[in-house]
């Protein structure tokens, strides 16, 4: 299986009061194509840190990040908004979108961005449409985002993120400001992707979240202390066998 | 710990509070200064005709040597009191050295009148306000006229009159209340009583003035003007009050960008107030949330803006005082100043009236505290607004749109009233600039030579006090002027070239209705050496026949007439029938002028005084050449082309325009330059979260800057589109009545295309783009990564 994200000593180090903060410690694992990874840990283990970092969205201090073959560090802040744009895709726990536009305009705002050389118009239009439906959000298309609920509007970032048909997602606690329900149906949703071949690299503190991934790994004082592999999870399987292996390994690591 | 939060909040939003400072600063500023010149300016012109002792009628005739006037004036009971002065025309030809430089480059703009001090009216002050006392053997001149020719105290100036020839040491510089204006057309040279007498003697140039205050002006015009006569000019004070309109409309037109101005300022002073508590809704419902009391919360923000405006405020009234100083200066020109322009109690009044203004839009403001509850602004403090707008535009529904300029149109679409303060300050510069372009195209303008009778298609115009003999054409009369014409004309031919010459006559002449007996004295044009055609009438023909006159629209409405009556022009002891064949309105004796046909030949009275000879080549094709061999032939004749013309003019009028102007381009960029970094800075901090979010969806940095570029750009060019309208209505309803108020109330206010709508606008465009740009760099250190924590 192909490697979508290759990490090896990855250092990240923070001044702050002229006070070095490592943050992130040799942190080395890679993701393949179509894995879905959790990643654990304590408050200020490093998690958000390790995201960002392995995104392109903040520079490391050392060590490499590999994604599709191609080295971050040599690349450019246009290059990497390159990547970022066409090959990742982001969800954050706070739902962020723009406010002056409708739904459907900031799901496919991205794709408009990334040129409308590669596909059309027509076709941009018609997977936006066709994402919407998939994710059950297509009555509010052309509603304001302050007229909508915090799932629909997670669903609605999800689709923006997926505009672009990125190689891996990465999301930063996507059901942290959901409720129950509403979590449930976002997990279904990645789930599904992944299922379709996207890999997914996310940050949670929910041991449902996690135990609906492939793979957990739990970073504590930013080094990978643990993994735990426990295998793509399957609709209708049972969730609560998942979550209590993913429980005792956590209580395991001191979680 | 409320200084504490302050220390931090100045500290973290430094950017926007050192511009917030800054406006503080200019609001001060422009209120101390403005009010400062609206008490010293509209004081000056009262205190100059009282300072001056400006009499209620002033007349100036030539002494024919009979005394009829004084005598008149000694038994007539409308008069109060009168004096009298002498005065002695001095013509180009009259000055033969100053300064070591030859009198032929003496620069004469204004007729001069040599005299000494008046006694009793029309007093003539140093420059500490006091009487001047001149030694024999010195002369003085205002600052005005020694700057024209380059003249410093302790040089040379030698007058001759045929044999006889005195030279002088130019004196310090004298005040002219009376005549000092730039507007004016006489310019009055200071000499010793002992002087002026010896000089009397050797002359024949000698005329007389006449200071009058009377019981009743009309009554006293009236019986005056029915002696008739022969007086060059007979003027009421209330025309030497009107010799400063140009310095009064310099004011208004300084007061009025000064209001501007602190609309402007006050405008961002409270869209940044507003700004700084909706960002901080979050804050301000977590202490609300904690139980700290509204007044308590309202205390941070009105300490915090006490303390900028205290500050601001003493250095705002601080540099007010040498702005105010040197704004009057530019304004005043000529005029003498009351003593209160050293006040600067003014300036300290409208301090403390700028801070009591910026307290209470923070006390408005701050109102919004108490309306908010505690769980409203925690859970709006994300963002610190509520979405209730719908997006106006569709990216979907739209053609091949580049996405940020597709944002840019939509967030102003979305949300006109967060940039109304931007367009509004644009605009009103846009406004300013045009207006004041406008304003000096049209002084400029061949529609304003128009205005003082000249023949816009003459090729030169000869300054006739370096012409000889034509001042004694003044007291000869129109047949010995166009002999001088003639000879001037057969003097050209001889270099080979074939012209028409042309000159503006005038004299003061008095008419009346046939059915009133109340005699006004007009102002009476007469075109020698040309029909007159050339003027531009309103209604009606150009006189042609003997008996035809043409005559302004405020003479007509004085004298109750109409195109197609008759009216009785009293020339001397004679009385003779005019009809009136058209109308016109031009700047001539400021509106109140009549124009005779070119055939009437009048032999009893003397001119008032000749314009500039107008030469106009006739069948030459290289006029450039021509006029250079002219030039060459008449070395001591003063050429001038015609912008030259109007601007003398219009004296120093013109300098103080463009001064004015260069100081609303420097002030419009420099605001603008402000406006735009303290919004930009304003805009990325509301939207900090929007732009994380971007970055992350994969926009590069400079397509942000793009976005935020753009979206001012378009602000700006809807502000220009706005101000460049609303100019042309400004155009008419401001510049227009103020040229009216000088007589051309037809007046076509000229719109410099180029400048008004392309290059002011583009310049304002590339500086503010540049403005916007660079303090974009925040966007740069802004990290993605924080996007969760963004509020």
């Amino acid at each position: 299986m192909m490697e979508v994200l290759k990490v090896k000593n990855l250092c990240k180090t923070y001044i702050t009061n002229k006070q070095q903060n490592n943050v992130l410690r040799n942190v080395s694992f890679e993701i393949q194509q179509g894995e879905m990874v959790g990643i654990m840990g304590p408050s200020g283990s490093g998690k958000t840190t390790l995201l960002y970092t392995v995104s392109g969205m903040d520079n490391c201090t050392a060590g490499n990040i590999e994604f599709c073959g191609k080295e971050l560090n040599s690349l450019s802040d246009n290059q990497l908004s390159e990547i970022r744009l066409k090959e990742m895709g982001f969800v954050f726990q706070n739902m962020y979108m723009l406010k002056n536009l409708s739904i459907y305009d900031n799901i496919i705002l991205p794709a408009y961005q990334a040129g409308l050389k590669e596909r059309s118009k027509k076709e941009i239009n018609e997977y936006a449409v066709a994402l919407m439906h998939k994710l059950g959000i297509s009555e509010v298309a052309d509603n304001d985002i302050n007229e909508v609920s915090g799932g629909q509007l997670q669903r609605a970032c999800i689709c923006r993120s997926l505009i672009n048909k990125p190689g891996i997602l990465f999301a930063d606690e996507p059901t942290g400001s959901l409720n129950r329900q509403s979590s449930e149906e976002v997990m279904r949703i990645f789930n599904k992707i992944n299922e379709d071949g996207t890999s997914i690299m996310m940050v949670t503190h929910d041991i449902k979240v996690a135990a609906k991934c492939e793979r957990v790994i739990y970073i504590e004082d930013g080094t990978i202390k643990d993994e735990i592999q426990i295998g793509k999870c399957r609709e209708g399987e049972a969730a609560r066998e998942r979550e209590k292996t993913v429980s005792t390994w956590l209580i395991e690591m001191g979680w | 710990m409320f200084f504490r939060i302050l220390k931090k909040d100045l500290k973290r939003k430094k950017g926007v509070n050192f511009i917030v400072f800054l406006f503080m600063i200019m609001a001060t500023l422009f209120v101390a200064s403005s009010v400062n010149n609206i008490f010293v300016v509209l004081s000056a012109t009262d205190y100059c005709m009282e300072k001056g002792k400006i009499p209620d009628i002033y007349i100036c005739s030539y002494d024919n040597g009979n005394g009829k006037i004084k005598e008149w004036l000694e038994e007539t009971e409308s008069v109060k009191d009168f004096s009298e002065n002498k005065g002695i025309f001095l013509m180009g030809n009259n000055i033969v050295e100053f300064s070591g430089k030859n009198g032929e480059d003496y620069d004469i703009n204004n007729t001069i009148m040599l005299q000494s001090n008046w006694k009793q009216h029309m007093l003539i002050f140093d420059q500490n306000g006091d009487l001047p006392e001149l030694k024999p053997g010195e002369l003085a001149m205002t600052k005005k006229e020694m700057k024209r020719n380059h003249l410093k105290e302790g040089d040379s100036f030698s007058i001759q009159f045929g044999n006889y020839q005195k030279t002088f040491i130019i004196s310090k510089p004298i005040q002219d209340p009376s005549v000092g204006s730039d507007y004016a057309g006489l310019s009055r040279y200071l000499i010793n009583d002992s002087d002026f007498q010896e000089i009397e003697k050797n002359c024949n140039q000698i005329v007389l003035n006449y200071g009058v205050n009377t019981t009743n002006n009309s009554e006293f015009l009236k019986n005056f003007n029915k002696m008739g006569f022969d007086t060059m000019v007979t003027i009421e004070k209330s025309m030497f009050e009107f010799l400063y309109v140009m310095q009064m409309i310099t004011a208004i037109i300084l007061i009025v960008l000064g209001v501007c101005l602190i609309i402007i300022s006050f405008l961002v002073l409270r869209f940044t107030i507003v700004f700084t508590l909706s960002e901080e809704y979050k804050e301000i419902g977590v202490m609300k949330a904690i139980g700290i009391k509204n007044l308590t919360i309202k205390k941070i923000y009105l300490i915090k803006y006490f303390m900028l405006i205290s500050v601001a405020a003493i250095i705002g009234c601080a540099i007010s005082i040498p702005v105010s100083k040197s704004s009057i200066k530019l304004v005043a020109g000529n005029l003498m100043l009351p003593n209160s322009r050293e006040s600067s109690g003014i300036n300290v009044i409208c301090a403390f009236v700028v801070m009591a203004v910026v307290m209470l839009l923070c006390l408005l403001s701050t109102n919004r505290v108490r309306r908010i509850s505690a769980i409203q602004a925690i859970r709006n403090g994300t963002t610190g607004e509520r979405f209730n707008r719908k997006s106006v535009l569709s990216l979907g529904k739209m053609g091949h749109t580049i996405p940020v300029l597709f944002l840019a149109i939509n967030d102003i679409l979305s949300e006109i009233k967060k940039y109304l303060v931007l367009i509004l300050t644009f605009a009103m510069g846009t406004i300013l600039i045009v207006l004041s372009v406008n304003t000096l195209e049209s002084l400029t303008s061949e529609e304003m030579a128009k205005n003082f009778a000249l023949d816009t298609k003459a090729d030169t115009y000869i300054s006739v006090d370096t012409v000889d003999g034509l001042q004694e054409g003044l007291l000869e009369g129109k047949t010995f002027i166009e002999k001088i014409l003639a000879g001037l004309k057969s003097d050209i031919k001889e270099i080979g070239y074939e012209t028409e010459i042309s000159v503006l006559v005038y004299y003061s002449l008095g008419y009346y209705m046939e059915d009133s007996d109340e005699v006004i004295r007009f102002m009476t044009c007469q075109m020698v050496g040309a029909d007159g055609s050339h003027v531009e009438l309103v209604k009606g023909y150009t006189p042609v026949l003997e008996n035809e006159i043409a005559m302004s629209e405020q003479a007509m409405k004085k004298l109750n007439a109409k195109i197609g009556d008759t009216v009785c022009m009293k020339v001397g002891d004679k009385v003779m029938d005019m009809i009136i064949t058209a109308s016109y309105a031009n700047y001539l004796q400021t509106g109140e002028s009549v124009m005779l046909n070119s055939q009437l030949d009048i032999q009893d009275v003397t001119l008032s005084g000749l314009f500039f000879l107008q030469v106009k080549l006739m069948g030459v094709q290289d006029k450039d050449t021509a006029l250079e061999n002219i030039s060459k032939r008449f070395p001591e004749y003063k050429f001038n082309n015609m912008q030259q013309v109007v601007s003398s003019q219009l004296g120093g009028t013109m300098d103080t325009f463009e001064a004015i102007k260069i100081i609303i381009i420097l002030l419009v960029c420099g605001i603008n330059i402000m406006i735009t970094i303290l919004m930009i800075k304003i805009f990325v901090i509301g939207e900090k979260g929007q732009i994380a979010m971007l970055r992350a969806l994969g926009f590069s940095i400079k397509q942000l800057k793009q976005w935020q570029v753009i979206r001012i750009g378009i602000l700006l060019i809807i502000s220009s589109i706005l101000g460049i309208i609303c100019s042309t209505f400004l155009n008419n309803l401001l510049l227009k009545p103020v040229f009216a108020i000088m007589g051309a109330a037809h007046m076509k206010i000229q719109v410099n295309i180029l400048e008004s709508y392309c290059l002011y606008p583009f310049l304002l465009f590339v500086i503010i783009a540049l403005a916007a740009y660079i303090s974009l760099g925040k966007i740069k250190r802004l990290k993605i990564m924080e996007i969760n924590n963004i509020e």
